[in-house]
């Protein structure tokens, strides 16, 4: 049985499939859906590299298409076009040496099968990428993308797009920064709706955005990617440039060394100083010009950061080139921070700070944009801090808060100068769960809160704001750049209070994600076993003969109120009890997380058939020999993810098995399972 | 109300719970990590993936040793993994062990790879037997790797080093002219140039440097090389007029207390060609001191001893 949470649907299959409705009520929007209801959408489009004359779109379908992406100034007259001849096309069609689905064969070509491939993405998936070129800068222009002559986004405002200016131009910029969001949870939603709130009422809109790393937790797979990224943030995508650079988590399955991943695949980022700055030669590490703003992204996670090496060479050129008025340079590990991270402790942290940093301060940059630490920190204006452990004593030029109307802003001289301070933010605070070690000695704002952070540039200030998920502004930080200023290194700057995490923190469960299916309800039937313990480990695998448990509604056990399924709970009450049922699958790659949305008592085993993937409670072995079984702190309903659900799926039927064991002396027992999937 | 949206409306409520309870706690950085990985190894007993995980976070930690136990037993768990052979290869490395390190390279070169993770390898053990002084096997090693995976600037950079400690001139040319092509990589542009002027091809050298120098707003890097293809045109007052400049804008670059080493190795060649050697000694030691190990430095280093010892 499998229920479709239809409130948080967000493919464009399923836009597709409204429009189609609301065509049918007469709302008369119009083009093509006759064409729409026929195709599926894996990945509605997106823009990418944008440069004042040229930009991609990007989007993936199930099977292949025409590709074709017309575009204009006028939203009822798209009068240019890229032919899908000037279209990227990748794909991934399994491979020789794996079965393919049958629904899959006909697409495998001898054309298709020499197209780039998509490294880890659901075989079927067709990825195109449209460059529109010869466009006029600091110009909205409209975009539709058909399947030859079959328009497949609808026509609407948002599907639009403005070009950067010329490099060098002083108009107001607005960009937004976030760090660590990538859960699929509610703090990501609340976090980007915030976002686009303050954006609508404060009348000005973004210019593109950066995303400062884990944007895909928690491997950075193709799905985790489609899931966590993709859907939540497509609003924002289909009319924004998103400029990424890769956190430790898309890290596990994309390598800067190879540029091979499903980040790679999802991004179209500058080699050749595509967009301005100097030529890296990789997609790892790059950098891009928007007005008088030069940005520098770099890969902190898996490239050598020594100074010999090529990253910390191209970082060096590239700033002795620039002349913009503004620098900017963001990665993913922070040089300071002491939020879920120590980067006293953390070597990819420590080397950022002892090794990059100089080269970055040396050529100029006013502003560092980080995340990683599951928190937002501000620092002070500075300079020079590489040492191990960060001190703050000679290395604060301004040791204000940089609020206009309090302190007043950091000041620097134009251009860019060397050793004349640099702001760090880190902004690693868009959804994953927040933590806290202590107070970085530079930082002069801390906020363990949920939110991101916006930046606007205008001409010779630059104003960044934290705004918290529920809109409201935490921290407000203002660099001006007009001289003369004479940088003082302060021998005593102010100090952030100290900070002791508690000893003992409450752990705080999982949530589900924001958008799911559910493969097992609550209440269904399944086979149970509350008499004894099965022989080994057959039991948790699909051919295993169960017809001899008995059947019965979840929840199951005694003492417990959302009990359905009673047992006995007298002197011969069970302490353990083993559950199993069969659910579907309809494609295993396409899965994100499985996990049980579950109340239990007091531990228990789970398995997806066979494969232990999660366990609470009980500390070693399992089934009749289970050890160590711990009584349940807290109560109720809690999300457990299962781990690796995707490895140990199949396509059809596949089992999930819930052996659960009562503490000694404990009064109860219970495990009342519903099962989620995100895909 | 169905059952579906009914399971959203609890969990959603969950959610909701958590954030008013929260703000902080949980995902403690890799101590954290560690320790959940350590309670799932001793519930679930040893895995590689398990053992994989946890030694990439003692790693982050700067626990080599234990990171290395670690691999060495998930490698005994599952010998097929590309990336706990490199993991255990860099990590000896970086110990002190380079034939542990050696071993741990050709235990994974002997599996059947992707390409890219046999690149990549390759480009592991040829660092190691670079470090040993075996510089014509890490050349050889380099060779496959590029040709395997012919988009990686760092590789190219490593291998012009060689050529140049090798003294192939011709090579290092043509195999950065090679990456150029691939690549369009900037720093391989910048080493190009150094590897014309080794090889007195001044005039071609000086159209690009020309060229960046009538657009860097720092100019030291290119002023210096300049000046190097000016005392080999033996205009001695242009190449110290060029070495001058660029020392003026060095001092105002490097920090005082905490000097960018790659800025102190490039004062270091100011110094070095204007005949302060002592001063150019002083810069090179700071500089490898500070992470600059590579073969330039150490190339520079002795053509000052060797120029001293014949004076």
């Amino acid at each position: 049985m499998e229920h479709r949470n239809r409130d948080n649907q967000s493919r464009v299959t399923r836009l597709l499939r409204l429009m189609t409705f609301a065509c049918l009520l007469g709302a008369g929007c119009g083009l093509a859906l006759g064409a729409a209801q026929s195709l599926e959408w894996i990945r509605e489009p997106y823009l990418q590299l944008a440069t004042p004359n040229s930009i991609h779109v990007v989007w993936r379908t199930v099977g292949s298409m025409t590709p074709i992406v017309r575009y204009g100034t006028k939203r009822e007259e798209l009068k240019s076009e890229s032919s899908s001849s000037k279209v990227v096309t990748r794909a991934s069609l399994g491979t020789d040496d794996a079965p393919v689905p049958e629904r899959w064969l006909p697409f495998r070509t001898p054309s298709n099968l020499k197209l780039p491939k998509l490294h880890s993405a659901p075989i079927g998936t067709f990825q195109y990428e449209a460059k529109l070129t010869d466009l006029e800068p600091s110009t909205r222009y409209y975009y539709a993308v058909y399947d030859e002559n079959r328009r497949l986004t609808p026509d609407d405002p948002s599907w639009s797009f403005v070009t950067p200016p010329p490099a060098g131009t002083r108009e107001p910029f607005r960009f937004w920064v976030i760090g660590d969001g990538g859960t699929g949870r509610l703090p990501q939603k609340e976090v980007h709706d915030a976002m686009r709130d303050f954006v609508r009422r404060d009348g000005r809109a973004l210019d593109f955005w950066l995303h400062v790393g884990d944007m895909a937790y928690g491997t950075g797979r193709d799905m985790e990617f489609q899931s966590r990224f993709f859907e939540p943030y497509r609003a924002s995508l289909r009319g924004l440039v998103c400029w990424p650079t890769m956190g430790n988590h898309e890290g596990h399955t994309s390598k800067g060394t190879t540029g091979i991943g499903p980040y790679y695949d999802a991004y179209v980022l500058p080699q050749r100083a595509e967009a301005g700055g100097l030529a890296s030669g990789t997609e790892a590490y790059y950098s891009f010009d928007h007005g008088n703003i030069h940005f520098i992204c770099l890969d902190s996670h898996d490239l050598e950061r020594k100074p010999s090496g090529a990253m910390a060479r191209w970082l060096k050129a590239d700033l002795e080139k620039t002349k913009a008025d503004w620098l900017i340079a963001f990665w993913h590990h922070p040089p300071y921070t002491k939020g879920s991270h120590d980067s006293d402790k953390e070597k990819d942290l420590t080397e950022m700070r002892e090794l990059i940093m100089p080269v970055i301060e040396s050529g100029g940059v006013d502003l560092v944009l980080t995340g990683h630490s599951h928190i937002y920190e501000r620092s002070m204006l500075m300079d020079g801090a590489y040492a191990t452990p960060t001190v703050a004593e000679g290395v604060i030029l301004d040791d204000g808060d940089g609020h206009p109307d309090g302190d007043g802003p950091y000041r620097k001289n134009p251009g860019g100068k060397p050793h004349e301070g640099t702001l760090q933010v880190v902004a690693g605070n868009a959804g994953q769960t927040l933590g806290r070690k202590g107070s970085s000695p530079v930082m002069r704002s801390i906020v363990a809160e949920f939110g991101s952070v916006i930046v606007d540039v205008d001409g010779d200030t630059l104003t960044a704001r934290m705004i918290n998920r529920d809109g409201n502004q935490r921290d407000l930080v203002q660099m001006v750049k007009r001289g003369p200023v004479k940088p003082v290194r302060l021998a005593l700057p102010w100090q952030p209070l100290d900070y002791k995490p508690p000893s003992t923190a409450p752990k705080i469960p999982a949530s589900p994600p924001v958008d799911y299916k559910t493969l097992v309800a609550r209440h269904e039937t399944w086979r149970y076993l509350a008499s004894g313990h099965p022989q080994g480990r057959d039991w948790t695998f699909a051919g295993f003969d169960d017809s001899k448990w008995a059947r019965g509604a979840a929840g199951f056990g005694y003492r417990e109120p959302s009990v359905r399924t009673a047992l006995a709970a007298g002197s011969d009450r069970p302490t353990s009890l083993y559950i199993r049922k069969e659910f579907q699958i309809h494609q295993a790659d396409r899965i994100t997380e499985i996990g049980l949305l579950m109340d239990f008592s007091d531990s228990f085993v789970a398995y997806l058939n066979g494969q232990e993937v999660a366990r609470v409670g009980v500390g070693r072995s399992s089934g009749r020999n289970a050890q160590k079984i711990k009584p349940r702190e807290d109560s109720g309903q809690v999300y457990i993810a299962f781990k690796d659900a995707f490895k140990h799926t199949t396509l059809g039927a596949n089992i999930v098995a819930i052996e659960v064991h009562g503490a000694p002396e404990s009064p109860s027992l219970l495990v009342d399972p519903i099962l989620l999937l995100e895909d | 109300m169905s059952q579906g949206s009914f399971s959203k409306w609890i969990a959603w409520g969950s959610c909701l719970l958590l954030a008013l309870a929260l703000p902080t706690a949980a995902h403690d950085g890799p101590e954290h990590e560690i320790e959940e990985l350590t309670e799932r190894l001793a519930a679930e007993g040893d895995s590689a993936d398990l053992l994989l995980q946890r030694a990439i976070e003692f790693k982050v930690l700067g626990k080599l040793s234990e990171a290395i136990e670690d691999l060495e037993r998930s490698l005994e768990l599952d010998s097929g993994s590309a990336l706990a052979h490199r993991e255990l290869s860099k990590n000896c490395l970086a110990i002190g062990k380079p034939e542990e390190a050696l071993r741990a390279a050709n235990r994974g070169l002997g599996l059947r790879l992707p390409s890219a993770d046999h690149a990549s390898l390759l480009a592991v053990r040829a660092e190691i037997l670079g470090a040993r002084g075996k510089r014509r096997d890490a050349l050889r090693d380099l060779d496959e790797a590029i040709k395997l995976l012919p988009a990686n600037v760092e590789w190219y950079l490593s291998r012009s080093q060689l050529h140049a400690r090798l003294n192939l001139r011709t090579s290092r040319i043509r195999g950065l002219e090679q990456g150029i092509e691939a690549t369009g990589g900037s720093v391989l542009i910048a080493e190009w140039v150094d590897a014309l002027i080794a090889d007195g091809q001044n005039t071609k050298a000086l159209i690009t440097v020309e060229k960046e120098l009538s657009d860097s707003r720092c100019q030291s890097f290119w002023l210096i090389r300049r000046a190097q293809i000016r005392q080999a045109a033996r205009d001695a007052k242009g190449a110290s007029a060029d070495l001058t400049t660029a020392l003026e804008e060095l001092a105002g670059r490097i920090h005082p207390v905490s000097p960018d080493p790659q800025l102190l190795a490039e004062r270091g060649l100011a110094q070095e060609l204007l005949g302060n050697k002592e001063a150019a000694r002083k810069d090179y030691e700071a500089a490898r001191e500070k992470g600059v190990l590579d073969e330039w430095v150490r190339g520079r280093l002795s053509t000052i001893t060797r120029s001293e010892i014949a004076n």
